[in-house]
């Protein structure tokens, strides 16, 4: 399979779970719907779980660079699908959600700068130019705190007045400089297009422009005149599954793209 | 084969991972390290240069791919 077909069969893959998702939600009746957001939302965490795995396995997990970024991403998936399974368990936030929540942005940042500073890493830092990078990062940074800025406050607020603990700033602090990072991630497979590598940077990015949409969809859809509850959610969903279908599109490639290279070797 | 030829025939096989960008920014980054212009890579410097070439590549692609790119490298090159 050519990483091409593998980008557009992600393409599609999303659009199938969104507009199955749209259809199905509105014929559930109104006690299920919150059981059938957190199973397709634990299903989808858990694809980038699985595939991520894959990946990390491929390149020996931590041992090597490639393999510290998709442990990360292994991790920071497994987390967060747990903390949605405990969180509709115990009916609420507890604190072992919330421990799964900080755990699991946390391996996400990790694992997005180590992909983001992959040129830096291998020592090819002088492909990019210093002052695009840093116009670059500076713009993705200012829409990101657009993005974010409103969760930010309200968790603060909520911390502030005791209704939250101070671990629910994390998810939207992680986020800022989640998002800040497509910056150097874009830059990068910009430059390396025309090489399979491209394919693994590229579903990234859009995975990220997932989490965008899912973080920002609250403050764009209301600025365009769409603030039903049903559009809210429906862009809210198409966020989420486009990151997760993306990201473990990336890290499946990334597994595919070793395995052929070690046939390869075993041919050779 | 020309000893010419040589930088260009190793950025090829990069670009195959890389995109023609970065595996000519590559040769000529890691070529410079040895000591070289991409145009002074000869049959003699080319272990130098595949040396020189791993790490970047272990980062981009890991080790097993990087280690068939650069056997590629060496034997299509003799």
């Amino acid at each position: 399979m050519k990483f091409r077909s593998l980008a557009i069969l992600a393409g599609v893959a999303a659009t199938i779970v969104v507009t199955a998702d749209t259809l199905v939600y509105q014929t559930l009746d109104r006690t299920v719907r919150p059981f059938y957001t957190t199973g397709l939302r634990t299903l989808l965490l858990l694809l980038v779980a699985v595939a991520a795995g894959l990946a990390a396995n491929r390149f020996g997990w931590l041992r090597e660079y490639v393999g510290r970024a998709w442990t990360c991403f292994f991790a920071a998936y497994s987390f967060l699908a747990a903390s949605e399974v405990i969180r509709r368990a115990t009916g609420g936030t507890t604190l072992a959600s919330q421990l799964c929540v900080i755990a699991g942005n946390i391996a996400i940042v990790i694992g997005t700068a180590l992909v983001a500073r992959s040129f830096n890493a291998a020592g090819l830092d002088a492909l990019t130019s210093r002052t695009r990078m840093v116009v670059a990062t500076a713009v993705s940074l200012l829409i990101a705190l657009a993005l974010c800025y409103d969760a930010i406050v309200v968790n603060f607020r909520a911390t502030l007045a005791g209704q939250e603990m101070a671990s629910a700033l994390v998810s939207p602090l992680a986020d800022v400089i989640t998002f800040a990072l497509i910056a150097p991630l874009f830059l990068s497979a910009f430059a390396l297009r025309g090489g399979q590598v491209f394919w693994i940077f590229a579903l990234l990015t859009t995975g990220t422009m997932g989490w965008m949409l899912n973080q920002g969809w609250d403050i764009m859809a209301p600025a365009v005149g769409l603030d039903t509850e049903q559009i809210i959610r429906a862009g809210r969903i198409a966020g989420f599954a486009i990151a997760c279908v993306f990201i473990a599109a990336a890290a499946f490639t990334q597994w595919l793209a070793a395995r052929r290279a070690g046939q390869a070797v075993a041919i050779g | 084969m020309s000893d010419v030829v040589v930088g260009d025939l190793v950025a090829q096989k990069l670009s195959v991972h890389l995109g023609p960008n970065v595996a000519r920014m590559a040769v000529k980054t890691f070529a410079g390290k040895i000591g070289a212009s991409s145009a002074e890579i000869t049959m003699a410097n080319l272990p130098q240069l595949i040396d020189a070439l791993r790490p970047m590549l272990v980062v981009m692609i890991g080790k097993e791919p990087s280690e068939a790119v650069l056997g590629e490298i060496a034997r299509d090159c003799r």
